[in-house]
């Protein structure tokens, strides 16, 4: 069975972080944005979406609540804790330092 | 975050719907999207659900991100388990029954083996006490080697000895009683670090006087009412007055446990180097080490050895104390765990098997549910899980039995056993059976999850179609579990053979007496008589008076009855013999059992006469002594003469005694022993402070008990007298070691060959509903029914003989230790090593005639049929 391409492995959780970061929000909507934002190159399955979010929240990094959504249904709303903002931070400094050395990598290898 | 997992645990339903509800937030939310992009409401629905890639497995992922799955589905197995097991009750109570019957055995065995050579002894620190003995003298040693040890060592903290004395009567205060006590050097409980629970102990200030006591828990509490007033007050031993200084606590048992008092020693330092009386136990200093004190005592001792020549033989030997006590049963008892553990290891077999056989009946469903995608994980966890319940109720009824089993095994054990008393079931042994139980759980419910783990999923499926030859690694694995176990039951069988054929040999082994009708009362005299002669005297009166009532044929005293467990032995100088001299100036012949006898006693025994006369009542305190010699030390002392009118004496210094008669030789020591000659003298001219009363009677000696005891009585209202047994009871009793391995090891062996026989019947009984077809098949083509009968016949006699031929092997193997459990047969013997294998082989055939008979009834029509 071939799955859509999926974002690299661990970087699910950074990304699901970040849109919370802004505001809360349920699942459908982030895996919206996320097509959204990334222009559909980064091709988020909602098979993988559901469990990250379980899984981000058990580690207490996200926590979730049931309000009434857009369309008046009850629907269960994620958002970032304070413990989750600490991760966040850390996760992006290892992604920038992350980035930047495979950028240097790939452009060596171009020269 | 532990808050969200006892949620999801405990609020399982709400957590589910929860998750559930969230989807199918997604799932409208998508398909009001579609539709809003112009799909109609069906095909809106359905983009929705194929957009969202794997949603019951996304379900599922997100119920293991709760983390609390395993428990979840370990509960839901446990369920499932117990709805299985309900449902076939025959297997679950095989399995229990099992179980529990290897771990209560494996555990009774234990807690005994444990209890006795294991347990650290009672005492503070009692790594650092041992024992001081030497090479020879029954770990007994001499008073003037301990105080020259005393003196010179620097590597013990203190030295203590203690003489046993067997015969404490005390008096005056209730009925009269003999108790076994000590005469200790007051070191004895600095050594042990044991204070008194009431009072105080003697020390060296009292002096070495006796005329002070100290009692033990058991003596205060039984014969005092455990009264505390008793401190201060007088009792009467032998006669004695001794102020009773304090009581010890109840794990006091110095020297073991029947010791009822100690005294004060009074040392003699002029006691002779070649008395050998006392039992010396020390503490090591801190930081010192066995070897050190080796070193060091060996150096003092050669230095004793070189100004003492009659001692320069004798060596040292420092053993810690626990080894010096139980060395001698640990062989045994280490042999029995061994037998034991062989019998646990035939009843984990059977439980794989029975195991395997389910796993296999229920191969469809865990193939086709691994075909689902099932985790295998999930599936060993399910294997796991289902035969928890079993586990842990067989546990619990195996422990059961071990106490069950200790109630009934204890009083079998010998009573000569030392530290009986620390047999219980405690935590130790608890962490055994729990260990043990693991083990076993592990090691049987492995096989099935192993089977699961090794399917391939397309053989499998492939093969399930068509039940011939199904399960071929299976089977090898059954056939592999009951060859092993064969051969474990072949080890028992001819471990057990050779020692019933030993125990026989034992019994038929003539002791040089007669034991049958004879009634045995032991008693300790008091000072009062201990000089002759009143000695004599006093004797003659209960003689007299025994021998009138209805019933006696005949009675004798002698000193130490023979096979009763006591013993007296020395050497004497013979006149006019070519033996050597020992360096000590007596003749080398070895160690004598020393006697003192009545005229009666070897008629009483029926102990034959040889040569010359029996003592005679004329053979009185102021008449030339007398004695008696034992055909042995006839032969031994003076070849090819006549021994009567020849002489010996204890030393130079002491009387001459001639000798007036020559008698049979007895085994005084075991049936299988024969270690000394015997010398007897006559009860008038050697006091002893013990004797022991024998009576022939034409009645059952039982009958005669009370009377016995009530002519004592009469004749000296304070003399206690203890151990009355029948002369064959006390026969058997020198054989309860022996018929105890005997036993135990008989009933292990049955028990394996019931269980082999389960296990023949069961890989049988399967091979052959696996080869139905097959078996048809050769039917329709012309086999007889006799052929197929052979055919299972021929496999269930390979196995056996397979399995067997290993366990010959290791029975061989063994052979070495067991030859210092085996008495006149050889531990190849060759009857043994036959009539085991011979007995399993035509039990496993009986077992594989079942299956073969249904195999031959077969009707080839039908199996042509159903293809």
């Amino acid at each position: 069975m071939s799955k859509p391409k999926d974002v690299v492995q661990g970087t699910l959780d950074l990304l699901i972080m970040k849109i919370l970061a802004l505001e809360p929000m349920h699942g459908w909507a982030i895996s919206q944005r996320l097509k959204q934002v990334s222009g559909d190159v980064l091709q988020v399955s909602d098979g993988s979406l559901y469990p990250a979010l379980h899984k981000l929240e058990q580690e207490g990094w996200i926590k979730a609540e049931w309000a009434p959504s857009e369309n008046n249904r009850r629907a269960k709303y994620y958002s970032l804790t304070r413990l989750g903002r600490r991760e966040l931070e850390k996760e992006t400094a290892n992604w920038s330092r992350l980035s930047a050395a495979i950028t240097q990598v790939v452009k060596l290898r171009e020269a | 975050m532990i808050r969200l997992r006892l949620r999801s645990l405990l609020l399982r339903r709400r957590v589910e719907q929860e998750l559930d509800d969230e989807f199918q937030f997604h799932l409208q939310r998508q398909t009001d999207e579609n539709i809003a992009k112009g799909m109609s409401r069906e095909d809106a629905r359905n983009a929705a659900v194929r957009a969202f890639v794997g949603l019951e497995q996304g379900k599922e992922e997100c119920r293991d991100a709760r983390r609390v799955s395993v428990i979840e589905h370990a509960i839901q197995d446990l369920r499932y388990g117990l709805r299985v097991l309900r449902k076939s009750p025959g297997f679950a109570l095989a399995v229990v029954a099992t179980l529990a019957l290897g771990i209560g055995a494996t555990t009774a065995v234990f807690s005994v083996v444990y209890g006795v050579a294991l347990r650290p002894l009672p005492y503070p620190q009692q790594d650092q006490l041992v024992t001081i003995s030497h090479n020879s003298y029954a770990s007994s040693v001499g008073i003037a080697n301990y105080i020259d040890w005393r003196a010179q060592n620097s590597v013990f903290e203190d030295v203590g000895i203690t003489k046993l004395v067997s015969n404490f009567n005390i008096t005056g205060d209730g009925a009269p009683e003999r108790v076994l006590g000590g005469r200790s050097t007051p070191s004895i409980f600095r050594v042990l670090r044991v204070s008194p629970i009431l009072g105080r102990v003697f020390t060296e200030e009292d002096g070495p006087v006796e005329d002070k006591v100290v009692l033990s828990y058991g003596l205060w509490k039984r014969r005092y009412a455990a009264d505390p007033g008793i401190l201060g007050k007088k009792i009467q031993l032998n006669g004695n007055p001794y102020t009773v200084l304090g009581v010890m606590p109840a794990e006091f048992q110095y020297r073991n446990r029947e010791f009822a008092l100690w005294t004060p020693l009074a040392i003699n330092p002029e006691e002779p180097r070649t008395t050998f009386d006392y039992g010396c136990i020390a503490r090591l200093k801190n930081g010192v080490t066995l070897p050190q004190a080796q070193a060091q005592m060996s150096e003092i001792q050669s230095r004793i050895g070189n100004a003492y020549p009659v001692v320069q033989d004798l060596k040292i030997q420092i053993s810690p104390m626990l080894d010096n006590l139980v060395g001698n049963v640990r062989t045994p008892l280490y042999f029995l765990m061994g037998a034991v553990l062989c019998l646990l290891l035939i009843v984990c077999t059977n439980l794989a098997n029975l195991l395997v056989a389910r796993s296999m009946t229920r191969r469809q469903e865990l193939v086709v549910r691994t075909a689902l995608g099932a985790h295998k994980r999930r599936l060993i966890l399910q294997s796991i899980m289902e035969i928890a319940p079993l586990v842990a109720l067989g546990g619990i009824c195996g422990l059961l039995l071990t106490r069950w089993m200790l109630s009934f095994l204890i009083p079998l054990l010998p009573s000569t056993m030392p530290r009986l008393e620390a047999i219980r079931i405690d935590w130790q042994v608890l962490a055994f059976a729990v260990a043990v139980l693991f083990a076993t759980a592990i090691g049987t419910g492995i096989w099935p999850a192993l089977q699961v783990m090794r399917w391939n999923i397309n053989q499998a499926l492939r093969e399930s179609g068509r039940a011939t030859s199904s399960g071929s690694s299976a089977s090898r694995l059954r056939t592999t579990l009951v060859v092993s176990q064969i051969a474990a039951v072949v080890v028992l069988m001819v471990v057990s053979a050779l020692l019933i054929r030993s125990f026989v040999a034992l019994r038929n082994v003539d002791p040089g007496f007669r034991s049958d009708n004879i009634l045995s009362v032991h008693f300790a005299l008091s000072e009062k008589y201990a000089t002759n002669p009143k000695f004599g005297q006093y004797l003659k009166r209960i003689l007299e008076r025994v021998s009138a009532l209805p019933g006696v044929i005949s009675v004798g005293m002698v000193n130490r009855l023979p096979l009763a467990g006591q013993n007296q032995t020395g050497m004497l100088e013979f006149e006019g013999t070519t033996l050597m001299r020992t360096p000590a100036g007596v003749s080398d012949t070895g160690s004598l059992d020393w006697r003192t006898a009545t005229p009666d006693y070897f008629r009483t025994l029926g102990i034959p006469l040889i040569e010359g006369r029996f003592f005679e009542d004329s053979d009185t305190a102021d008449r030339p002594r007398v004695g008696i010699i034992d055909e042995h030390l006839a032969r031994l002392v003076w070849p090819n003469q006549s021994a009567i009118g020849k002489r010996f004496r204890f030393n130079r210094g002491s009387a001459w005694t001639e000798v007036v008669g020559v008698v049979g030789h007895i085994r005084h020591d075991g049936l299988g022993i024969d270690q000394r000659p015997q010398v007897y003298w006559s009860y008038h001219q050697r006091v002893q402070p013990r004797m022991v009363l024998a009576v022939r009677t034409n009645q059952d000696p039982k009958q005669l008990a009370a009377g016995v005891i009530a002519a004592f009585q009469e004749i000296d209202p304070e003399q206690p007298v203890y151990d009355v047994l029948p002369m064959d009871e006390v026969v058997e009793r020198s054989l309860s070691p022996q018929w105890l391995n005997t036993a135990l090891l008989s009933l292990f062996a049955s028990v394996a060959l019931v269980l082999a026989t389960v296990g023949v019947y069961g890989v049988l009984s399967y091979s052959v509903g696996l080869r139905t077809r097959e078996i048809g098949i050769r039917m329709a083509l012309g086999s007889r029914r006799s052929e197929v009968i052979w055919m299972v016949l021929r496999h269930g006699g390979w196995l056996a003989g397979v399995g067997i031929v290993i366990g010959i092997t290791g029975a061989l193997l063994l052979s070495r230790i067991l030859a210092t459990l085996v008495y006149q047969v050889t531990p190849r013997d060759v009857l043994s090593f036959i009539s085991g294998p011979l007995v399993l082989l035509i039990v496993a055939l009986a077992a594989s005639y079942i299956p073969a008979r249904r195999a031959a009834a077969v009707d080839p029509m039908s199996i042509l049929r159903m293809e």
